[in-house]
């Protein structure tokens, strides 16, 4: 493991600029757990989740001579983040096409009353287990929504739906995914559709 | 309310998903080292391919090659050329200088002038003693010297051009018949001016005709030429080739092309043995030569394992040759006899040991080749007549391989390699006459 305590960002970047693999490590270090916890949230597993991340750093560690660090609000992190989303949404796009999606007229329970204890009582595993239990498209549309904040003009732009699509599968994953956790047994996500 | 708890929810979860940090899985790094280093590898290998140089330069840089090559070549060929004049004019004259059967060389020109005389009781020209005179050439400038010099008076000799043996004693002579005529005349003089000098010298007891050109039967071409027409004559002797030489097959076709990644170049080779001939009428005789050693093969540069290496493939032959020998043209150079010959015939050779160069690494292929080959020849060539015994021949010669001699390996079978035999010599033969 690499001591990264010895470096500054500024080195790291210069370092991983030049092509060094002692500085493209210490980078992966710092940031692939965060990473990691993006690419599980968006791939549906964990075997997807490590292609994800591979093929995302491995982007990174090629474009990094393109990230502008005085760009205002940019921050390395950010950067990396977007490069790994893209990247899942680029694997997902080529994994298949964009028609798992949650069907309109399933009946959904509303379940929001009961959200304050959820994020108590469930780990992070058991949250990223229920959320990849969603249909494929609606997970994908939710994560770019409220996870990465993507308006959803965006992300019908990206994902070649429509507006109205987007916000109604977003809108119906969020309402499955909290009656997810708090009742997984009960919920079948995946045949949702 | 429902609304906010619904945002309440959303902010909880990306809170959760910013923050959390989750253990990747140990070997994912390593696996995105090993594809950074395979991208590194691509790029390098881009880079050695020379990207950054434009096509342009790379085609002037192949062409500047061609251009050299070229180059190379003809000064190769005429290095060759005169390598091979060179060799012929040397044994040409060591021969006519050491030959036996060659006369003595003859520091004075007009020595067997002696045997011509003017029989005093007769007044006509005779000849005496050894060896005897042949024939006379008597100048042309004697003829156009005629009307002003008073030597032919002296000397009484009216006839010009060349005079037969038998002629001479019916030469008819005028006038006094002890004569001495020196009429060796410079080209530049006029011929009546250099004669009238000559005649103001003129002794009055010479007895001795000089100023002819006469042969003995030893030293002329004319006398021979009927004799090396002769059927039965039969020559022997040793025989020598440099030839470009080639391996006729896909190979070598398409390696002659630019755009191949391996390039054909030609193979030289040589043959050494025996050579021989009989004539069975004045046009036509047999020749024969056997080659002990009879080198053939071919050379590449061929794209092997990613660099390009020289492939040199030698199969050495012994060869034997039959050709019929037809004599269109009985001439003479500079008083030597020399016929011109086509030849046309089979040959046959059996191969001795196959052996291929790559680089400088030597591997035997005698495996690889048939036992024997057969095919045709054909060519022209000289046969210089440099003593009444002993003649030097010269010929260039093309022979053809009839047959496949690739008899396949492991990897290629003898099919997909139809291979030929080809060559282009230049023959080289020293030969002396035997029997009769």
């Amino acid at each position: 493991m690499t001591d990264l305590t010895g470096y500054t960002e500024e080195e790291i970047l210069e370092g991983c600029m030049r092509n060094e693999r002692k500085y493209q490590e210490i980078l992966y270090r710092k940031y692939a757990p965060l990473m990691y916890t993006v690419c599980l949230g968006y791939a549906g597993n964990r075997s997807a989740a490590q292609d994800v991340l591979q093929d995302g750093f491995v982007k990174v560690f090629q474009n990094i001579g393109k990230f502008n660090k005085d760009k205002p609000n940019s921050t390395l992190e950010g950067w990396i983040r977007r490069i790994l989303v893209n990247t899942a949404i680029d694997l997902h796009r080529k994994k298949a096409r964009l028609n798992n999606l949650i069907s309109e007229n399933e009946p959904l329970e509303n379940a929001h009353s009961k959200d304050h204890d959820v994020f108590e009582k469930l780990g992070m595993e058991d949250i990223v287990k229920q959320l990849n239990r969603l249909p494929d498209g609606a997970r994908l549309i939710f994560n770019m929504h409220a996870l990465e904040g993507y308006p959803h003009k965006e992300i019908a732009a990206k994902l070649n739906i429509s507006e109205g699509t987007s916000k109604s599968q977003f809108s119906r994953a969020r309402e499955l995914l909290q009656k997810m956790l708090h009742d997984p047994a009960n919920v079948n996500g995946k045949d949702a559709k | 309310m429902v609304k906010m708890q619904n945002d309440k929810f959303i902010k909880r979860l990306r809170a959760l998903f910013r923050e959390t940090k989750t253990t990747p899985p140990p070997g994912a790094w390593d696996n995105i080292s090993m594809k950074l280093d395979i991208e590194e590898s691509w790029e390098e290998i881009s880079r050695r391919l020379a990207i950054d140089e434009g096509w342009e330069n790379i085609s002037g840089r192949l062409d500047a090659m061609d251009t050299k090559k070229r180059y190379l070549t003809a000064a190769k060929a005429v290095l060759s050329t005169a390598a091979s004049v060179l060799l012929v004019a040397g044994l040409y004259f060591f021969i006519s200088q050491y030959s036996p059967t060659s006369p003595p060389a003859v520091k004075d020109p007009l020595a067997h002038r002696s045997a011509l005389q003017v029989d005093s009781v007769s007044g006509r020209l005779t000849q005496a003693g050894e060896p005897r005179v042949s024939s006379l050439k008597i100048p042309a400038v004697t003829r156009r010297a005629r009307p002003e010099t008073p030597l032919e008076e002296v000397a009484g000799i009216y006839t010009t051009g060349e005079i037969e043996a038998e002629r001479i004693a019916d030469l008819p002579i005028r006038g006094a018949p002890s004569l001495r005529a020196v009429i060796d005349v410079p080209k530049r003089i006029k011929p009546s001016m250099a004669v009238a000098g000559q005649l103001q010298t003129l002794p009055a007891d010479t007895t001795e005709l000089t100023g002819y050109t006469a042969h003995t039967p030893a030293e002329t071409g004319e006398l021979a030429a009927s004799a090396l027409v002769t059927p039965g004559r039969t020559y022997l002797g040793a025989s020598t080739s440099m030839k470009n030489t080639w391996l006729i097959n896909a190979s070598t076709i398409s390696g002659l092309s630019r755009h191949e990644l391996h390039t054909t170049l030609p193979g030289f080779g040589y043959n050494l043995g025996l050579a021989g001939s009989r004539r069975f009428t004045p046009k036509f005789s047999l020749h024969a030569d056997i080659s002990f050693i009879s080198e053939t093969g071919q050379r590449y540069n061929r794209y092997l394992e990613g660099r390009y290496v020289s492939e040199n493939i030698r199969l050495s032959y012994s060869t034997l040759t039959v050709a019929m020998k037809y004599t269109f043209s009985q001439g003479e150079i500079w008083g030597t006899p020399v016929h011109t010959s086509l030849y046309a015939g089979p040959y046959a050779g059996m191969l001795g040991s196959a052996k291929t160069y790559i680089d400088s690494e030597k591997t035997n292929t005698t495996s690889r080749y048939s036992r024997w080959d057969w095919g045709g020849m054909a060519g022209v060539g000289h046969d210089i007549y440099i003593s009444h015994n002993l003649s030097l021949s010269a010929g260039l010669f093309f022979r053809y391989g009839l047959t496949n001699i690739y008899a396949g390996e492991e990897e290629i079978p003898a099919e997909l390699r139809y291979t030929n035999t080809g060559s282009l010599e230049l023959f080289l033969s020293i030969q002396r006459a035997i029997g009769r």
